[in-house]
C-alpha cells in the first residue's frame, strides 16, 4: 500500500468467511477449522491480485 | 573386416547389457568425516564456536539406487548446509552417476563446522577450507562405495504420522507437519539394509554454544535404525523453516539441551519410521525416473548477498544478484521426490506435498544448496519473529 499510514478495514462490504493463503489452506491440523470455514483455496490469491491492482492504478492517477 | 566390427559391436552391446541392470539395485555407504583435531561449530550466520568435547560421530552417507540403467544417489552430509559449489567438488569425483542425479543435502545439525565460510567478524571466517576438502572426498568415497556394493533389492515405501514429543513449530507450536516419509531397501534375504528417513525437524537440541560437536539427535536415529533391523540409516531433512525444531520443551518450561535429549529424540523418531514401514508391500522392481530443472532466484536480501559474496567458497557470481540452483524430482516406485535448495517453511511443504503427484510425497530439505529460509511473499518480512534477514528474496517461493 502507498499511505503513510495503512488500514486494512476486515471483514467489510461482505463477510465470506477465512481467507487463507494457498500454502496455509488445507495445510496444518490447526487449519481444519479455517480451511472448512474458507471460501477456497484461491480465495486469497485473487483478493491479494485485486486488491494492489486497486492501489497500483490509484497511484497511477 | 565386417565380422570383426560385428564382433566388436555385439561384445560393446553384451557388455552394456551386463552394466545397465534391469533389476532394481540398492546400496548405501557411510563415512565418518569427525574432524581430528576437532573444529568449531556453526548454527548459522556469525563465528563458529570453539569445542573441547564430541558426542557422536559427524557423518556423509550416499544410498544409490539404479534400475534400468538409471542410477540416482541420495547424500546425506552431517552439516548445517552444504552449499552447491561443495556438491559439485562431490559429484566431480563420481563418474558413475550422472551429476544431476546426485542429491546432496544437510541434516541442518546446529553443532557442525561451518559449510557456508560465513565471516567471523575478525576479517575472515572460521571454515577450514582443508576440512571441507576432505569431508567432499569422502562424500565422494560413500557415494563409490554405495554402487560398488549395489544389490538387488526391493522397496518399501510409506508415509505416516510420528507420534510422540519429536518436533514442534517455536514460533506457533502446532504449525509443523508430523508427516514422516520411510523409504527401506530390502535385500534377497528378506532383510533391510538401508532405510531413508525423510522429516522436518532442527536438529539443535545441543545447538553450537555448548562446547560440543555433535550429529545431535540424527546420530541416535541412525544407531537406533541400525539396532531396530533397518540396516544402515540415512536422514533426509523437509521443509524445517521457521521454525520447526526439535521438542525439548522440558516440564518446567526450561528447553532440555542434552545428549541424552538427542538420544531420546533419535530413537522415536527412528522407532516411529520403522513402525510407520513395518508391514508395508515391498515394491519389487520400482522404476526411477530423475529430473532436474536449474532455477534462477533473486537474491534480495543485503545480508544473504553479501555473505554469498564475501565467502571465500565463492558461493555466488561477484556481479550479479542473483543465484541459479537446482530441483531435482525423482520418481521411485509409487513414490515422489522433491528437492528445496533451502529451508522452507511447513506451509510451503504441505502445499509442495499436496500438489506432487506420488502416492508417497517426500521433500528433500536443504538438498543441492542451503540458501536460507524460503518463505511465501505473505510471510516475507512480516512477523517480527520471521528470521527474514536469512531468506534470499522475496520471490524465492514462488
Amino acid at each position: 500500500m502507498k499511505g503513510q499510514h495503512n488500514f486494512l478495514f476486515g471483514l467489510t462490504n461482505d463477510a465470506l468467511g477465512y481467507i487463507l493463503t494457498k500454502e496455509d489452506w488445507n495445510s496444518f491440523e490447526r487449519y481444519d477449522y479455517v480451511t472448512r470455514t474458507s471460501l477456497g483455496e484461491s480465495t486469497a490469491g485473487i483478493l491479494i491480485r485485486e486488491s494492489l491492482s486497486l492501489v497500483e492504478e490509484a497511484a497511477a492517477k | 573386416m565386417k565380422t570383426i566390427r560385428f564382433i566388436v559391436l555385439f561384445a560393446v552391446a553384451l557388455g552394456q547389457a551386463a552394466i545397465a541392470h534391469a533389476e532394481f539395485r540398492a546400496g548405501i555407504a557411510v563415512r565418518v568425516v569427525t574432524p581430528e583435531p576437532l573444529l568449531p561449530v556453526s548454527g548459522g550466520v556469525g563465528p563458529s564456536n570453539p569445542v573441547t568435547k564430541k558426542h557422536g560421530d559427524l557423518t556423509v552417507r550416499a544410498m544409490v539406487i539404479e534400475s534400468d540403467g538409471t542410477r540416482v544417489a541420495f547424500v546425506s552430509t552431517d552439516f548445517l548446509g552444504f552449499p552447491a559449489v561443495l556438491g559439485d567438488r562431490v559429484r566431480r569425483q563420481v563418474k558413475s552417476i550422472p551429476a544431476a542425479h546426485i542429491l546432496i543435502g544437510a541434516t541442518h545439525t546446529h553443532s557442525a563446522p561451518d559449510c557456508y565460510g560465513f565471516p567471523n567478524g575478525r576479517g575472515g571466517t572460521d571454515a577450514d577450507l582443508e576440512y571441507l576438502n576432505f569431508v567432499c572426498n569422502k562424500a565422494a568415497e560413500a557415494i563409490n562405495e554405495a554402487v560398488a556394493g549395489l544389490q538387488p533389492a526391493s522397496l518399501r515405501i510409506a508415509t505416516g504420522k510420528a507420534n510422540g514429543k519429536i518436533a514442534y513449530n517455536y514460533y506457533a507450536p502446532q504449525l509443523y507437519d508430523p508427516r514422516c516419509n520411510v523409504m527401506q531397501a530390502i535385500g534377497r534375504d528378506g532383510k533391510p539394509f538401508a532405510t531413508l528417513v525423510n522429516y522436518a525437524i532442527h536438529p539443535e537440541v545441543l545447538g553450537s554454544s555448548q562446547g560440543v560437536l555433535s550429529p545431535d539427535m540424527v546420530g541416535p536415529l541412525y544407531d537406533r535404525i541400525a539396532a531396530g533391523g533397518g540396516g544402515t540409516g540415512i536422514f533426509m531433512n523437509g521443509a524445517q523453516g521457521g521454525m520447526v525444531t526439535a521438542d525439548v520443551r522440558g516440564p518446567d518450561g526450561k528447553d532440555v539441551q542434552t545428549w541424552d535429549e538427542c538420544r531420546r529424540i533419535g530413537h522415536l523418531l527412528a522407532d516411529e519410521a520403522l513402525r510407520i514401514v513395518r508391514g508395508s508391500v515391498a515394491q519389487k522392481n520400482p522404476k526411477i525416473h530423475c529430473a532436474w530443472r536449474d532455477v534462477t532466484l533473486p537474491v534480495d536480501s543485503p545480508m544473504l548477498l553479501a555473505l554469498l559474496k564475501t565467502s571465500p567458497l565463492k558461493l555466488a557470481k561477484p556481479d550479479e544478484k542473483t543465484i541459479t540452483t537446482r530441483v531435482n524430482l525423482v520418481h521411485v516406485g509409487d513414490a515422489q521426490i522433491l528437492t528445496i535448495p533451502g529451508e522452507a517453511l511447513p506451509n510451503i511443504g504441505y502445499y509442495l506435498k499436496r500438489k506432487m503427484k506420488g502416492q508417497h510425497n517426500f521433500l528433500f530439505g536443504l538438498t543441492n544448496d542451503a540458501l536460507g529460509y524460503i518463505l511465501t511473499k505473505e510471510d516475507w518480512n512480516s512477523f517480527p519473529a520471521r528470521r527474514c534477514r536469512t531468506s534470499a528474496t522475496t520471490s524465492s517461493a514462488k
